[in-house]
């Protein structure tokens, strides 16, 4: 296999695994509790940047091209923890704003105008985060830390995601399949109902607003790692929407559906796009992807609500069997 | 904690709390409640005693149900005070009041569709050390056990409203009047100390009423007190004792169902035809 291809195949499983936590984290807050969380791209953002600001070092030190505030070299995996901490507190910063005393479609609406003004703040404040050129030079962990060839390097980055995602998804798993994540599935159905059987249905939507916010932000240290580069172009609000069709086409409360999901939106439409034999303008191609997107949330909706693998009916085995196998499931 | 093995009827509807005889266990005092310009509740007090199953009727419109989402917390009174066993609890949320042991039930039968029957009901066990984020991670054996427990009891419940079949249907993919006994299921998961059903049988046909009527005595005879908003006045006369009428935002009267039926002022506003 060409070193391209490697490159090529690398890069696709590294884009799947980011896709498949970001959307697992979309999926805990919107498919699993009911919170439409349009500010979702924001934390993958804050993560990215964090990381990236926790890897270059002080700015000066890049010739000052590049201006951020503060700037530290951490040594792996420092700056992807950073990423989740600066993600869930700023997720809980945001839910205390958005998720108390507002109904559903109010806090939507919040959540749009926080992902807006995110990025305007971004772009505007050229010292906070270099303004719309981004960060860049972001240095994967494994290249200080493994003494290889470039490939060999590429790979092993590729495993440390791909554990990563397998972690994050024994994770999910186990949230999702307690009695938590029934109170959670409750808040999504009814949250009045849930509220006057004595749990706190707000209490729980930050919760998950803040698992999610944590998970949002390793995803985006994750890529920035790889790629090297970040910058406002790369999450202006309408990639929020990716996630919610990964989420939509996959099933709601499903993980290998939502995995299924993002791998396909996420990744799949854009490589389907990139290969057709198109003979019209190129510049056609990016908002090709835009429409599929859209057209795939609507035609799901529409067609198939419950997504390619819906969320798995909990069924519990007769008491008299449980008792002789001494577990409840 | 476990009912398995025990006799039905008994530990099936069993409250959580031991109660005291006397007293009455919830008082309400001058509450009142406006929407706009409309005084839906208007200085209403009364008091609920101990073990009864008390009934609350009036015409539509007459507050019922907004008294007794005040009582569970849904809605913040204007003014007068909610007094649960002695304590204040005007204008807790809602799950605040229903950890206080007021469980209620809706005018619409409020259920959780996606989930199925059975879930439907362990949801109905009051908060518990299995729900928290921690457990999803340590002791998951610890609160499997328990689990094992309220399952028991929740597949009891669900033979006693007949609805062992439909255990792991979707509640969403119930009848009208299923979804009622869930709701009421449920609610008697959770061992209150105070239930409060709001026209249960509203919607539900004959063949389904008749159980949810038997349920209600059963609970009257375990001496767990209910409030109790219904219609059809033959259901409240053998049910409620006492009973409380409603008009216009007001308690026009209170007492047995007979010397209501009696009163001019009841006939006038409500039974009359």
């Amino acid at each position: 296999m060409s070193a391209a291809t490697q490159l090529y195949l690398a890069t696709l499983s590294v884009y799947i695994c980011v896709n498949v936590i970001a959307s697992w984290a979309l999926d805990i807050q919107f498919g699993v509790t009911g919170v439409l969380n349009f500010s979702f791209i924001v934390f993958q953002a804050a993560g990215a940047y964090t990381a990236a600001i926790l890897s270059l070092g002080p700015s000066s030190t890049s010739g000052g091209f590049q201006q951020y505030v503060g700037g530290w070299k951490l040594p792996f995996p420092l700056p992807i923890l950073g990423a989740m901490v600066v993600g869930g507190v700023l997720a809980g910063i945001v839910g205390l704003i958005g998720l108390r005393r507002l109904r559903s479609d109010y806090q939507a609406m919040v959540m749009l105008v926080v992902s807006v003004i995110a990025t305007v703040v971004a772009e505007s404040e050229t010292g906070l985060v270099n303004g719309p050129a981004g960060v860049s030079l972001v240095v994967n962990p494994v290249v200080s830390l493994v003494h290889a060839t470039r490939q060999t390097q590429t790979w092993i980055f590729v495993a440390l995601c791909a554990a990563v995602t397998v972690v994050v998804g024994f994770g999910m798993h186990a949230l999702l399949y307690s009695p938590y994540g029934r109170v959670l599935r409750g808040v999504r159905e009814n949250d009045r109902a849930v509220e006057a059987l004595g749990r706190n249905a707000t209490l729980a939507r930050m919760q998950v607003f803040i698992i999610g916010g944590a998970l949002a932000g390793l995803s985006g240290a994750l890529l920035v790692e790889f790629i090297g580069a970040w910058a406002p172009n790369s999450w202006y609000y309408p990639e929020t929407f990716v996630f919610f069709t990964a989420v939509i086409v996959g099933g709601r409360g499903s993980l290998t559906g939502v995995a299924i999901g993002a791998a396909l939106v996420g990744v799949g439409i854009q490589q389907a796009v990139e290969y057709l034999p198109i003979t019209i303008d190129p510049s056609v191609i990016a908002p090709l992807e835009w429409v599929i997107t859209g057209a795939l949330t609507l035609l799901f909706l529409w067609v198939r609500p419950q997504g390619i693998l819906p969320e798995r009916r909990r069924r519990f085995p007769p008491p008299a069997a449980m008792t002789a196998r001494g577990d409840a499931r | 904690m476990s009912d398995i093995g025990q006799p039905l009827r008994a530990p099936l509807l069993t409250q959580s709390t031991t109660r005291a005889a006397t007293g009455p266990l919830l008082v309400l005092e001058g509450l009142t409640k406006a929407f706009g310009g409309v005084r839906a509740v208007d200085d209403v007090s009364l008091s609920v005693p101990t073990g009864s199953v008390t009934g609350l009727i009036g015409p539509n419109g007459a507050g019922k149900s907004t008294v007794l989402s005040m009582i569970a917390g849904a809605i913040r009174p204007d003014r007068g005070r909610i007094l649960l066993a002695g304590e204040d609890i005007t204008g807790l949320p809602s799950f605040r009041v229903a950890r206080r042991g007021v469980i209620r039930t809706f005018q619409t039968a409020s259920v959780f569709p996606h989930l199925t029957v059975t879930e439907n009901l362990l949801l109905g066990v009051p908060p518990w050390r299995g729900e928290r984020i921690y457990a999803s991670f340590i002791g998951r054996r610890s609160w499997r056990i328990q689990e094992r427990d309220q399952l028991g009891r929740a597949a009891e419940i669900l033979e006693r409203l007949r609805l062992s079949a439909e255990a792991d249907s979707y509640a969403g993919e119930l009848s009208g009047g299923q979804k009622r006994l869930v709701e009421i299921g449920r609610a008697i998961m959770a061992r209150p100390r105070l239930l409060l059903l709001d026209e249960p049988m509203a919607g539900v046909n004959r063949i389904l009423a008749g159980p949810i009527e038997e349920l209600i005595a059963d609970l009257r005879a375990t001496g767990m007190t209910v409030v109790l908003i219904e219609h059809e006045l033959g259901i409240v006369e053998r049910l409620c004792s006492p009973v409380i009428v409603l008009a216009e935002g007001r308690v026009l009267i209170e007492g047995e169902m007979e010397d209501i039926r009696a009163d001019p002022d009841v006939r006038r506003a409500y039974l009359v035809g």
